[in-house]
């Protein structure tokens, strides 16, 4: 079962992760379309984040964690192959996680911190503008224009996410993950950043990881609902929020189950 | 414990020796006529054993510390950590022994003199003895930055080596600073395995190879053969209270330089 596709940048085949002994992702297939945003929903401890993990190989830095069969594909590249350039497969899968951090630097070098390790150092003028430039996508520039050189730990949490994604943005990415980027956020926060995602669809394609039926509705267009660590329903998201076939994910989605 | 050897010193008869206590460049020579307290030679040894010490075993615990928390496979950091707790449990009596039979053995072989006892083979056990408390702490200082911004610069893909140098140092500086202020702390107040190994010769030492008698060496020796209230009991106690003070200034200064850096670097 799979999201109604245009062009797949992600496909993810038949695959399963274990940590330790104990399976999370049994026999998950997916494709996930470019410059779309999908919505992957479910229960706590069904393989959610656990999927975006594999998708920028930040699993591996879970110790007990593995892939134990399948393949994931970003623009027809088998990325669990060992011959993968990891890095450069995080600079183009960029993730945004759940809790928000900020380096110990200053903003503007927040925002220039992965960009400058994979292109090296720029002019003054140059790397301001590139960090002007990046601000202003994420709402954060008139907020932090006259203290680029503060430090970054001194932002709001709702800031701090937008300074993050900023920083994945710096990467140039073709894809972003967003692991629950809203789950510490006060409803202000978290509608400016569902603007900033309907945005940034345009360029980049997203996949996030929400328990929140109601943000999900309002800002997917596929939804993936994983239950038990497989895939139980897959569609866009008026298929599935309209006529989900699965008893579960109907109840989950109407609130009778969370 | 701070009142108690304050009273001790006479600070509070107005009998505190500060003339003898000033006069670091004379002897120690309580029995002389007039007797002379001069405790330069036991600053000097102090501080001399405490160098060698620290030189030692901060870059080596911190190396062990990044070590466990990092590079070694979870198997062998499991190991690492009660290794350490139990380095650390050993009686300093021990530590002293262990130094006699080895450097002060190997120095007497190889010196020719009759015996090997020096401030460097008091600094070097010092140094072993003070390890484990840096080693430890700065594991579990590195550790606990590694857990929570690993995930989120690496996957940036950044290298390891970039998440080390920009993030990790700087975010566990004040964790490494404790674990150099505990080794400083423990190294500057040890007294067994320093008076054991030191020599302990109540003479200005002339380097590192020489016999020397540090202040905890010197307190130790000294204090049962002095009778209460003496003016030598009162010399004693006062390098006693200037010892716990120098330990509480040069942690003050850690603290301090901590608190700078760390403000400079963003927390």
């Amino acid at each position: 079962m799979t999201p109604t596709a245009n062009t797949s940048w992600i496909q993810v085949e038949s695959l399963d992760v274990a940590y330790g002994n104990a399976p999370v992702l049994h026999q998950v297939s997916a494709s996930f379309p470019e410059r779309q945003v999908t919505a992957i929903l479910g229960p706590s401890g069904c393989g959610k984040s656990t999927l975006l993990r594999v998708i920028n190989r930040t699993l591996e830095l879970t110790p007990e964690a593995r892939v134990t069969g399948g393949q994931v594909h970003v623009k027809g590249r088998n990325i669990l192959h060992p011959s993968e350039d990891i890095r450069s497969l995080r600079k183009q899968v960029g993730i945004v996680q759940q809790r928000p951090l900020a380096f110990p630097m200053s903003i503007q070098e927040n925002v220039d911190f992965g960009r400058r390790h994979h292109h090296g150092r720029l002019q003054r003028k140059e790397r301001d503008r590139i960090t002007a430039s990046l601000l202003e996508r994420v709402g954060l520039w008139d907020e932090v224009k006259h203290r680029l050189d503060s430090s970054a730990t001194r932002l709001s949490i709702g800031q701090l996410q937008r300074l993050c994604i900023a920083r994945t943005l710096a990467n140039d990415p073709d894809v972003i993950l967003m692991d629950e980027p809203c789950s510490a956020l006060d409803p202000e926060s978290t509608a400016t950043i569902e603007t900033l995602i309907q945005e940034l669809k345009a360029t980049v394609t997203i996949l996030i990881v929400t328990h929140n039926i109601a943000q999900a509705r309002r800002i997917s267009d596929q939804i993936l609902f994983l239950l038990d660590g497989t895939v139980a329903e897959a569609g866009t998201n008026a298929e599935v929020m309209g006529a989900a076939r699965n008893p579960r994910v109907r109840r989950f989605l109407s609130g009778e189950e969370g | 414990m701070v009142l108690f050897l304050l009273k001790e010193t006479g600070l509070f008869q107005g009998l505190l020796p500060t003339r003898d206590l000033l006069q670091v460049a004379a002897p120690w020579s309580p029995l002389a006529t007039p007797p002379s307290f001069g405790l330069g030679h036991a600053w000097v040894g102090s501080f001399l054993v405490t160098g060698i010490s620290l030189a030692l075993a901060v870059p080596l615990g911190i190396g062990i510390g990044i070590f466990a928390a990092e590079i070694a496979p979870p198997a062998v950091a499991r190991i690492l950590q009660p290794a350490l707790e139990l380095l650390a449990g050993i009686p300093a009596v021990v530590y002293g022994f262990f130094g006699y039979v080895t450097f002060v053995k190997w120095y007497a072989d190889w010196s020719g003199q009759p015996t090997g006892e020096s401030l460097l083979a008091a600094g070097v056990v010092l140094a072993i003895m003070i390890l484990p408390f840096i080693a430890s702490t700065s594991a579990e200082a590195l550790r606990t930055v590694y857990q929570d911004y690993r995930e989120a610069a690496l996957g940036l893909g950044v290298t390891e080596g970039c998440l080390f140098r920009r993030i990790v140092l700087i975010k566990a500086l004040p964790g490494l600073a404790a674990a150099v202020a505990l080794g400083l702390a423990r190294a500057l107040g040890e007294t067994l395995a320093v008076l054991m190994l030191s020599g302990n010769t109540a003479a200005m030492p002339e380097g590192p190879l020489s016999r020397g008698q540090p202040l905890t060496a010197l307190l130790a020796t000294e204090l049962g053969e002095t009778a209460a209230g003496s003016p030598k009991y009162r010399m004693l106690f006062s390098a006693a209270c200037l010892l716990l003070l120098a330990v509480l200034a040069l942690n003050m200064g850690i603290l301090a330089l901590k608190r700078r850096f760390f403000e400079h670097l963003h927390d």
